[in-house]
């Protein structure tokens, strides 16, 4: 569950949310984006990792409220149509981080901006993350 | 120190026959995506698509990690991409890149990347990397 609300990210809070990435957590991302499951070892962390922390249960949990919210109603797939990752410096491995989400929207052409900081225990900018998503309705097969 | 590519310099392209659905799952599984348009084909066809899309993140995901391995120990400072057009878990996918600037003295340079399935470009993307110095 968040601890805080967000610090001046634009937007709706979602939350803030305690993380961090150990290197098997960053090499089972890398394998997954290795096309025959054997990544090549390597001491960095995968540019886009940020994102599965996005994934985590809690945080989607609350994401998928705040984009129900926005949405005006339940029922509605988030489908990427941007998204960037912006490093002020590089993330370490077992580092604890601040996680702060926010929403943001929906703009003029119904797109919902997700905005995402990573911050270090002392509050200083280690990653920033800018999405926008359009929210699909879930239409029945 | 490393080298600094020039201006013009391609990527090596990167080809994959296709996704496919068990290598996608692997992605879903370590990311916690959990949205079904990725996981169930009807679903995905009622929405207007012609196949299972690729989550965008993973299409993301494996453009940073092409620039990894063209240049292992460059720091990447930046990776932005646009989903243009929904990438398919069957059907070959080509990234590729080329460097688009370069700054000798900062020592970074801009890479503009793509992600084409079916002769069309389905993600556009942009990174900047940074090259370390003899003191970094």
């Amino acid at each position: 569950m968040a601890a805080e609300p967000d610090n001046g990210l634009p937007g709706r809070p979602v939350g803030r949310f305690a993380v961090s990435v150990s290197r098997r957590d960053a090499e089972r991302f890398r394998a997954a984006l290795t096309p025959d499951g054997k990544p090549v070892r390597r001491e960095t962390i995968p540019p886009s990792f940020p994102i599965a922390w996005l994934g985590r249960e809690d945080v989607r949990a609350a994401l998928h409220q705040g984009l129900d919210a926005l949405a005006g109603s339940p029922g509605h797939l988030p489908v990427h149509v941007s998204q960037s990752v912006a490093y002020r410096r590089p993330l370490a491995f077992d580092r604890p981080y601040w996680l702060d989400v926010s929403l943001a929207g929906p703009g003029a052409r119904g797109g919902i901006g997700l905005e995402v900081a990573v911050s270090d225990s002392d509050e200083t900018l280690v990653v920033r993350l800018s999405g926008v998503l359009a929210m699909v309705p879930a239409a029945t097969p | 120190m490393s080298a600094i590519p020039a201006r013009g310099d391609s990527l090596p392209e990167r080809v994959l026959a296709r996704i496919g659905p068990e290598t996608m799952h692997a992605y879903l599984a370590v990311s916690g995506d959990d949205n079904p348009l990725h996981t169930n084909e009807a679903l995905a066809r009622a929405a207007g698509l012609s196949g299972v899309p690729v989550p965008g993140m993973m299409v993301m995901g494996l453009l940073g990690e092409l620039l990894v391995d063209w240049q292992p120990e460059a720091v990447i400072e930046r990776v932005s991409t646009s989903f243009a057009v929904p990438v398919l878990v069957e059907g070959e996918l080509r990234l590729g890149g080329r460097v688009v600037a370069v700054d000798g003295v900062a020592r970074t340079a801009i890479v503009r990347l793509t992600a084409r399935q079916a002769g069309k470009v389905c993600v556009l993307g942009e990174a900047e990397i940074a090259f370390p110095g003899d003191t970094d």
